[in-house]
């Protein structure tokens, strides 16, 4: 995966992208679903209801274009509210640490951060019939950190994600320890 | 009445435009990817203002007067008729 293109202002300098996460896509059609049902409305308005009532002047068509404006207009709003809640509750996981955004409406966005020294367990959990069909569910990480617990909501292949997660968790201990040690060696560590 | 309706209409047209504005500045500040933020904006925009136009130009086209007026008439029929 190319995560060149991706730009994230508080990375250090030999930090990574590991990889984005996005909640599975499953997860943002079941809300799209009235908004395309309101478009069919729209849509089959547009074409159903002149038929229907045979305007006789142009002022009822250009009222009957109006509402529908009104209304396409607001649906389209009413999308990209949606889009924007998913799209914008993101986890980035680098090769130093996890960084949790969550967009909770439109002024309400929290950051957190894990780095990958404090997790403690990693837990995934795929449950119902469409998340075991289309392989997606949760992924839960418990830490010594000051937010106890970060959850990964309707994630893509959670089983890959933990297993990735794991494995930055072991590298980033044989890190530590190998530091430890060379501080030891310099003499800038006293037992 | 025709004035309560464009204030009305104006006080909607602020509501939606402030909504279109804060969408595209979340768009803009928080998106990680370029090229998935071009996208996102060129597409919302241009549907957006198309909508826009036409809303703006059909309110501006109705004849208020003549809607009203046919409440009006409805109202004088049911006062005749009681």
């Amino acid at each position: 995966m190319s995560l060149g293109r991706y730009h994230f202002k508080e990375l250090g300098e030999k930090e990574k992208i590991v990889r984005v996460i996005h909640r599975h896509w499953f997860d943002i059609l079941q809300q799209f679903f009235i908004a395309f049902a309101l478009i069919f409305a729209v849509v089959a308005g547009f074409f159903v209801l002149p038929a229907l009532f045979q305007f006789e002047t142009a002022d009822e068509y250009t009222l009957f274009l109006f509402i529908e404006s009104g209304v396409a207009l607001l649906v389209w709003i009413y999308m990209f509210l949606i889009w924007i809640d998913y799209y914008f509750d993101v986890w980035i996981i680098t090769t130093e640490r996890i960084i949790n955004i969550e967009q909770k409406g439109l002024f309400v966005r929290h950051v957190s951060e894990l780095k990958h020294v404090k997790i403690q367990d990693v837990t995934s959990e795929v449950e119902g019939l469409f998340p075991t069909v289309l392989n997606y569910g949760d992924v839960h990480i418990q830490t010594a950190a000051e937010q106890s617990r970060f959850v990964f909501r309707s994630v893509a292949d959670p089983y890959k994600i933990k297993g990735e997660i794991m494995k930055l968790h072991k590298k980033s201990q044989y890190k530590n320890i190998r530091q430890l040690g060379r501080m030891i060696r310099e003499g800038k560590l006293e037992l | 009445m025709i004035a309560l309706f464009g204030l009305l209409y104006l006080v909607l047209f602020l509501v939606v435009s402030i909504t279109i504005l804060v969408i595209i500045f979340h768009i803009v500040r928080y998106s990680f990817d370029k090229t998935a933020t071009t996208i996102m904006l060129v597409t919302f925009i241009s549907v957006a203002a198309v909508l826009i136009l036409i809303n703006i130009n059909t309110a501006l086209s109705l004849d208020m007067e003549k809607i009203t007026n046919l409440e009006i008439k409805s109202d004088e029929f049911r006062e005749i008729s009681f």
